[in-house]
């Protein structure tokens, strides 16, 4: 997953991307899928900035050119905000080959959330209901 | 382990608790646990931000393993934000 710089020229993002794409093909990588969230608010501020732009690459890849795509966004600190490599396991890995990783809906809105463990609605989570609210 | 005494506890004081059976293992969608997946993740995660004890979670050891390190990474990537961090950021 990279975030980029929402700031930066849409052109750069895109160049970015691509060099990333081209570096992991070019290592003898496939690339099963990129999914763009687009730009969205992030939980907190990274480099001051409030939104990010999200993008998900999937791929089967050597260490090699992963290594070197991350070192490439790492220098690249203007325009890749952030970026988490995450290697997968075979069940993850089929899972994510098959369905790529599209912006996740929010079932739950904001509104309704008691914020309980599933199932911890019965006897657990009775137990701290109350008035009382633990500080957690 | 922790189940017969935290069903014991909370049926002591709250005596007519809903559902009196409680689930030691709820279903978790484990297909859909996935750091990548943050709504379903804050069920997980208390208000503060902060990760659900077990006890409250009621997930098995590996599960909740799981769910902890997807919480982490969310959080790495901006997902999910960390505890106590809303008040400085948010608003």
């Amino acid at each position: 997953m990279i975030i980029l710089n929402p700031d930066a020229e849409e052109e750069r993002q895109q160049e970015m991307l691509e060099r990333v794409q081209t570096i992991l093909r070019d290592g003898g990588a496939t690339i099963d899928h990129v999914d763009d969230w687009g730009r969205r608010k992030m939980a907190y501020a990274m480099q001051k900035k409030a939104d990010g732009r999200y993008v998900v690459l999937t791929c089967s890849s050597d260490v090699a050119p992963v290594a070197e795509a991350e070192r490439i966004m790492g220098i690249n600190k203007e325009l890749v905000i952030r970026h988490q490599v995450i290697r997968h396991n075979r069940v993850e890995a089929e899972r994510a080959k098959a369905s790529g990783a599209p912006l996740p809906v929010d079932d739950r809105p904001e509104g309704e959330r008691p914020g309980r463990g599933p199932g911890g609605r019965g006897g657990g989570g009775g137990r701290g209901g109350g008035g009382r609210r633990p500080r957690m | 382990m922790a189940k017969p005494r935290a069903r014991g506890r909370a049926n002591k004081k709250k005596g007519m608790v809903g559902p009196a059976q409680r689930k030691r293992r709820p279903r978790l969608p484990i297909e859909d646990l996935d750091w990548k997946n943050f709504p379903s993740l804050r069920r997980f995660v208390s208000e503060r931000g902060k990760i659900r004890s077990r006890r409250i979670t009621g997930l098995s050891r590996r599960q909740q393993a799981m769910v902890a390190s997807a919480v982490k990474r969310a959080r790495t990537m901006g997902l999910l934000a960390y505890p106590d961090q809303d008040r400085k950021v948010r608003h």
